[in-house]
């Protein structure tokens, strides 16, 4: 574990280094965030019966950073990398570490606070778990657009088609796929943001999600339910001897409200609730609930 | 022209609804006799900007001014109107590359930047070249004011009533300073967020 995060830290401060020499502009405008999270997620296997069902609670700390540069009086380019590391309080086979970058290009439609805007973004991140299963790389598209609807009311809305590859696929069943972290979803996401002065925000997304997921059975499923609908099938040694986790294609509806306030111009502390609904193939369904506690602080 | 007395001041007092000093208003005095109106010399107006916000917040000009915009930022900001008194816009720029803006209609001007949508600021275009902006301690000082009669108003950008509701008439000689004070009903004051809070969620 240790050892992967100073390789992802170097490999980030050669990220850093790189784009620095790839600009060398002085209108390009450097930025660094810290954020940190307490998170408890109710349903962690993403199960549907209760004797599988396991919640954990987890810290995340991420630092991510990059340059904004104001291409011409309506285009910016965004280049940020970020390092994020997360750790369990109890199933330490998810803590993980991720280094990914993002480019973004945005553009205002004319002159005005109310003019909307539209971007395009891609990003690639690196996954290392503590448990292999879930290494890979995480790759996503995205086309964004949105506009200020009223002087507290912001809008935004995001189409992606994000793409996840495993490392590992070890076979369980012959003739079955173990690429069960090989997934594919396409993304729609909704977002408002209500000020109710210039310190405390209201955030409300949506986001629909439609393609793989990934479900962990602890105990052997009586039903075999998942065997018809399955596309890939591994050990999870996280959750017990047993467990197994299981790829179907599903749909995916996250609900989530957020109120933030300002502590200071850099910081802001936050509490998030988001409720997961996921409906998958052979009428397999769960339910996630996640409380998280925010605080981002910007340099 | 030779017989006008310059010895008049105003000195004025401003506090909002809590009884708080209030910076940022803008006191003008009109003389009723408008022979009395001497147009200023050294009249160089100027609005800065300085860490992403425009510095002052208010700057009070007399008509026909030629204002500057220096940008006193590492980074480009892209300066513009859409009020009536004046429309402009300055594309794009950084230092003081940007050409003075005459500011030829009574009003207020108000500034944004396109850059960074929570950037705001105002130009108080005055008829009289007498007026004085009030500080942090909700005072200022008008000189010079030549003998005779003035109407003399406050404004405030987040002041509730009408700048004409506190127009006061007073009669300016070269004996004593004129002390006048105001107290403002403020609307309560809203201004975007400098970053990006609250942007979507991290799933
Ligand atoms: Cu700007």
């Amino acid at each position: 574990m240790l050892s992967k995060c100073t390789r992802l830290i170097t490999l980030s401060f050669a990220y850093v280094y790189l784009s620095t020499c790839m600009i060398g502009d002085a209108s390009a405008e450097g930025f660094l965030n810290l954020d940190a999270k307490l998170k408890y997620d109710n349903n962690l296997t993403n199960a549907e019966h209760s004797s599988d069902i396991v919640g954990d609670s987890l810290v995340v700390a991420a630092v991510n950073g990059g340059y904004y540069i104001q291409l011409n009086d309506f285009d910016s380019l965004r280049i940020q990398g970020e390092l994020s590391g997360e750790a369990y309080n109890t199933f330490h086979g998810l803590d993980n570490v991720s280094l990914g970058a993002n480019l973004s290009l945005k553009r205002k439609w004319g002159l005005g606070l109310y003019k909307p805007w539209s971007a395009l973004s891609v990003s690639a991140a690196r996954l290392d778990y503590s448990n292999s299963l879930r290494d890979g790389w995480l790759y996503q598209a995205q086309i964004s657009a949105g506009k200020r609807i009223t002087e507290r009311w912001d809008i935004w809305a995001d189409i992606a088609l994000q793409k996840r590859t495993a490392d590992n696929a070890p076979e369980v069943d012959p003739g079955v796929s173990g690429a069960v972290f090989d997934l594919i979803n396409r993304i729609f996401k909704l977002d408002a943001v209500y000020a109710f002065n210039d310190k405390t925000f209201l955030t409300l997304g949506y986001q629909l999600r439609y393609g793989d997921v990934v479900s962990t059975t602890i105990h052997e499923s009586p039903t075999h339910v998942f065997d018809l609908v399955t596309t890939a099938v591994a050990l999870d040694p996280i959750f017990g001897p047993e467990a197994e986790a299981y790829r179907i294609t599903g749909t995916t509806q996250i609900f989530g409200a957020r109120i933030s306030t300002a502590l200071s111009t850099n910081s802001v502390l936050g509490f998030e609730y988001q409720r997961h609904i996921t409906h998958g193939n052979g009428n397999i369904n769960y339910y996630n609930s996640t409380p998280t506690l925010t605080f981002s602080y910007g340099f | 022209m030779a017989s006008q007395v310059y010895a008049g001041e105003i000195r004025i007092s401003i506090k909002d609804g809590q009884g708080q000093m209030l910076e940022d208003a803008v006191v003008t005095a009109t003389p009723l006799d408008s022979k009395n109106i001497i147009k200023p010399k050294n009249n160089k107006p100027v609005v800065d900007q300085v860490s992403k916000e425009f510095l002052p917040h208010v700057v009070p000009v007399y008509i026909n001014s030629l204002v500057s915009f220096p940008n006193s930022d590492n980074i480009r900001h892209h300066v513009y109107s859409f009020s009536p008194a004046k429309k402009f816009e300055l594309p794009l720029y950084s230092g003081t590359s940007a050409a003075p803006v005459l500011f030829d209609k009574p009003g207020i001007v108000t500034l944004g930047c396109n850059i960074h949508d929570w950037m705001l600021g105002y130009i108080y275009v005055s008829e009289t070249p007498y007026f004085v902006r009030s500080e942090k301690d909700g005072k200022g000082l008008i000189r010079s004011l030549p003998e005779g009669e003035y109407v003399v108003k406050v404004w405030h950008p987040q002041m509730i009533d009408t700048e004409d509701s506190t127009a006061r008439r007073i009669a300016i000689s070269d004996a004593v300073a004129a002390n006048l004070e105001w107290q403002l009903s403020l609307k309560p004051a809203f201004k975007l967020p400098r970053n990006a809070v609250g942007k979507g969620f991290g799933y």
